[in-house]
């Protein structure tokens, strides 16, 4: 028997169907979904608290008082740093300096950092920040100290701002 | 006889529903890679990024050729179309709502478009 398959049958536009369904929804998830700045603007930010902090490697005075944090130290206007954004909730930081600390924006990331943000097997938790974690050896007065910086955001931006 | 005819308008039919389909299909991926809420978002957090990372008293050019010509297309006002307040970048590109990133330095910050396709960014400490 001669068989000969038709060229337009139901199993070709069924096949053209699933494809292009297929084709449009990988489209659509790929353009819709979120660019990821997180982690770029928490590294920025842990330098720039270092740079501000210990330009050259060399604590500056006005952060130092009685071999521990000055409690006056005003870090938002020191460096330069918004206290409406962190008060917005979306990036935290945390100094850590001779056993005390400052810690400004969203506090329960410091928590959400050392148990998810900052675990290198863990690539990405929905809810969690993005978090990056330095401590550098710094001078004062002559003396070697350890400056530990952790910084976080969330910050997923916003559709339709107004 | 009439059986090669047909087989021949058969096969003719198919390929020619096949390229419009597929011409469908890559024309859906070429306007859906072209839409304003991948620039709005690209470009809102690029600028929200290049303010952390700036010093005040730095400007910055930024091509944004592909965001203005959909500007243009959208009839959108060019000077609306990105703005800082608020600790925030907004790009709007149609007019029909913006896109915001928050950035987290203190600084007083103006976005302008400079007629060649830039936007012109002024990072500037806070008076």
């Amino acid at each position: 028997m001669n068989y000969k398959a038709k060229l337009l049958s139901i199993w070709w536009i069924f096949v053209l169907a699933v494809s292009g369904v297929g084709i449009v929804a990988g489209v659509f998830i790929f353009y819709s979904a979120e660019l990821d700045v997180r982690g770029t603007e928490a590294s920025i930010l842990n330098q720039k608290l270092f740079d501000c902090l210990a330009p050259q490697g060399v604590l500056i005075s006005d952060f130092v008082k009685d071999s521990g944090i000055n409690p006056d130290f005003d870090v938002f206007k020191t460096c330069m740093l918004s206290e409406k954004a962190f008060n917005d909730e979306n990036f935290y930081f945390g100094i850590n300096f001779q056993g005390k600390k400052i810690e400004k924006g969203k506090i329960s990331y410091n928590q959400d950092c050392e148990a998810i943000g900052l675990n290198p097997k863990i690539k990405d938790a929905e809810g969690y920040p993005k978090c990056v974690k330095n401590m550098r050896e710094v001078s004062f007065s002559g003396k070697k100290f350890e400056l530990e910086i952790l910084t976080a955001s969330n910050n997923r931006g916003n559709k339709n701002a107004k | 006889m009439n059986k090669r005819g047909d087989q021949l308008i058969e096969t003719i039919m198919f390929i020619m529903l096949n390229l419009i389909f597929f011409a469908s299909l890559f024309y859906f991926v070429y306007r859906t890679g072209n839409s304003a809420i991948a620039y709005e978002q690209s470009y809102a957090k690029e600028i929200a990024l290049l303010i952390d990372n700036a010093k005040p008293g730095t400007n910055i050019l930024l091509n944004v050729q592909d965001g203005l010509k959909i500007a243009k297309d959208s009839g959108q006002d060019l000077s609306r179309m990105f703005s800082a307040r608020d600790n925030k970048v907004f790009v709007d590109l149609t007019g029909k709502g913006s896109y915001s990133s928050a950035y987290f330095s203190d600084y007083n910050v103006e976005i302008n478009m400079n007629g060649n396709g830039f936007a012109y960014i002024q990072v500037k400490e806070k008076e």
